[in-house]
């Protein structure tokens, strides 16, 4: 188990290098940068005269703490590589000021939006897919799949726009509304809700759009998992020795119908950050997502690369923990290194004798 | 988009006397569902792929995506019309370009999206999938290791970077979401040929000199098409939600040609956004029933078939 452990980590640095590498290139080909930029918009601005030494200063300064983009492209990455091992994720090159601290909250908060999503997705989804193996075919059970069908179909974004154009035509029809920003003419009355109450909803609107594509999957995974198990004899026994619904259901059922729903979040990890991308823009929640949009639409490569990393790392070391979790479950994986190296590499030469 | 890895499919019992894909044929439109989804993409395809003679013949309107600046010069910007004023269906937008004659337009978008990644993800997914499944060794390790890095690479946020660079038309958008979209069809189809490969019919095949080029496009692609096809269309669906949501925030398509996301995003009056919402609903959904159905009637233990089989029994 260790040996896969290392092996499995050692791979993931690796990746985690080689995407970083790849990206930065990708960066380094972008045309313009911001010292030709404002070196234009001076001498534009002095109608043909010649820079003041004030302007040349400060244009001298921006030139230095772009290096990233004038210096050959090997060392301004292992410049950079460097500094980020040290956790320091440099100045932007725009503003000029170290964007560290705002990184972090941006993360944190991205972080937040991303835990509740997979929380209420979880949690709803795994109870709602018991409920409809226990009822199959009910009107409820039909109403649950036909929710999922449309929410696997469609992003979580359009969800959310989607959402807007129903509480106009509700606003047009009724004069109320269940927006996140209350639409012009109903903002009286949107001052006298409980104010708890409104942040509550302004929060949860998007966390349940980003969750209801894991709402889906655990609801199908569950559903069909325990419909599966609910007739086994072993769930009957569990019963007949007179263990409780409840713990049937959690010890017996669940347990053994979460083993694909692991495997699935790791990949399924990129599709949900380019939704939340969306999500914070469209509900105005202050992640990583709007720092992303704010750089790309300013060309900031030092604040790019520091979300493009924060991004990687995080979808490599889920489906690092996700290998190691199907490790942990699956006896034929960990067999399969368990003999350490020697034992691999005996395999290995049998499947090269056994290759065509 | 869910993603759902299922593991490698066997061969189902066929019914007596009929070849596997005729049953599937016949499963799959024995349901109505999948029938109608069927009949919506293929309608759907075929109004972008005739726009301009739907919007020019029979709408009258005619190819209308003219250069922005020149346009705001010529007429300063002017209330647009509501939905049945002057001929035009749906209404303008603020500078009077016909809001169906740009959906329909923006449809050759989506559509473009949608077969070119189908098309690159057949040819190069399935392509390296059976390449990677049946020879394994160094090509595997090699191939592998690049699999890896695109399935764990934020794809959405490269897609951004990349439009600096690029700038974004129908066929370029087209075949970079394509050619970054075809990992989990070449992951399916490599662990399904892995277990294939050591099979008695392949021994067989071999036995009676078949070389490795025949084994893999003859005897295990046959093997693996079905459920490449399902998977296919699950991979279609997530490259059409990302060129729209790129467009949505406007790294997409650029601003002359239209497309569902730009009219979303740059709309300002309400039936401008519309269409483009409910085309993007309907092409997503039929899309998702459509593969799904496959999905069902390639697997034997689904619902639909037993509910038929019983329909069946009961009328007997």
């Amino acid at each position: 188990m260790t040996a896969y452990i290392l092996r499995k980590l050692l791979q993931s640095i690796l990746l985690i290098g080689v995407v970083l590498i790849i990206n930065f290139f990708i960066l380094r080909l972008t045309p313009g940068n911001p010292y030709d930029t404002s070196r234009y918009l001076d001498l534009e601005k002095n109608n043909g005269k010649a820079l003041t030494t004030q302007q040349q200063n400060d244009l001298t300064q921006l030139k230095n703490r772009s290096s990233i983009y004038f210096d050959p492209a090997p060392e301004a990455f292992a410049q950079w590589a460097g500094r980020v091992m040290r956790l320091d994720f440099g100045y932007s090159v725009i503003s000029g000021e170290p964007f560290t601290p705002r990184l972090i909250r941006a993360a944190l908060n991205s972080f937040w939006l991303l835990l509740f999503a997979t929380l209420v997705g979880a949690i709803l989804g795994v109870s709602l897919g018991l409920y409809a193996a226990y009822h199959p075919n009910s009107w409820q059970d039909t109403g649950i799949k036909f929710f999922a069908l449309i929410v696997i179909a469609l992003p979580g974004w359009y969800m959310l726009i989607a959402f807007d154009w129903f509480n106009t035509q509700l606003w047009l029809l009724t004069g109320k509304n269940f927006s996140i920003v209350p639409i012009a003419q109903t903002y009286e009355q949107s001052q006298k809700l409980d104010p708890n109450l409104l942040l509550f909803w302004q929060n949860f609107l998007p966390i349940f759009f980003l969750g209801a594509i894991l709402l889906a999957l655990f609801w199908g995974q569950t559903r069909s998992q325990a419909l599966a198990v609910l007739n086994q004899d072993y769930v009957r026994t569990a019963r007949a020795k007179g263990l409780r619904g409840g713990r049937v259901l959690l010890w017996h059922v669940l347990r053994n119908s979460l083993n694909p729903i692991i495997s699935i979040f790791g990949g399924l990890l990129p599709f949900v950050f380019a939704s939340q991308i969306l999500i914070e823009k469209y509900s105005g929640w202050d992640g990583l997502g709007q720092m992303f949009l704010g750089a790309a639409s300013a060309r900031d490569y030092t604040i790019l690369m520091a979300v493009f990393t924060l991004l990687v790392l995080v979808c490599v070391s889920c489906s690092f923990l996700a290998d190691i979790a199907l490790a942990l479950i699956d006896p034929k994986i960990r067999e399969k290194y368990q003999g350490g190296i020697n034992l691999k590499i005996a395999q290995d030469k049998e499947e090269a004798e056994n290759t065509p | 988009m869910a993603q759902v890895i299922r593991p490698a499919v066997t061969t189902p019992p066929t019914d007596k006397g009929q070849s596997f894909k005729l049953v599937v044929f016949k499963r799959f439109f024995s349901s109505k569902v999948n029938l109608v989804a069927f009949v919506v993409l293929m309608l759907i395809t075929l109004i972008s792929l005739g726009a301009n003679f739907v919007c020019g013949t029979l709408l009258g309107q005619a190819y209308d995506t003219i250069d922005l600046p020149l346009l705001n010069q010529l007429f300063p910007q002017q209330p647009p019309y509501p939905p049945g004023l002057g001929g035009h269906l749906l209404g303008t937008d603020y500078i009077i370009r016909d809001v169906l004659a740009r959906t329909i337009y923006g449809g050759q978008v989506t559509l473009a999206v949608g077969y070119l990644t189908a098309i690159i993800v057949i040819v190069i997914g399935g392509g390296l999938g059976i390449l990677t499944g049946y020879v394994g060794g160094w090509v595997d390790a090699l191939i592998g290791g690049l699999m890896q890095i695109l399935v764990n690479l934020p794809i959405f946020f490269l897609m951004i970077i990349l439009s600096f660079i690029v700038r974004f038309s129908i066929l370029n958008i087209a075949l970079i979401i394509g050619l970054l979209s075809w990992v989990g069809t070449a992951r399916l189809v490599r662990a399904q040929v892995q277990s294939l490969r050591n099979r008695e019919f392949i021994e067989a095949a071999r036995v009676m000199g078949a070389g490795n080029l025949r084994i893999m496009f003859v005897h295990l692609l046959p093997n693996v098409l079905f459920s490449m096809v399902v998977m296919v269309g699950f991979d279609v669906g997530a490259a059409i939600v990302m060129e729209a949501g790129l467009s949505v925030l406007g790294f997409g398509v650029q601003i002359p040609i239209p497309s569902w996301g730009n009219q979303i995003a740059q709309s300002k009056s309400e039936w401008e956004t519309n269409p483009a919402l409910w085309a993007l609903f309907v092409t997503l959904l039929s899309l998702y029933l459509v593969a799904s159905g496959l999905r069902d009637a390639l697997d034997p233990n689904s619902q639909q078939i037993k509910i038929a089989k019983k329909k069946k029994e009961k009328a007997l």
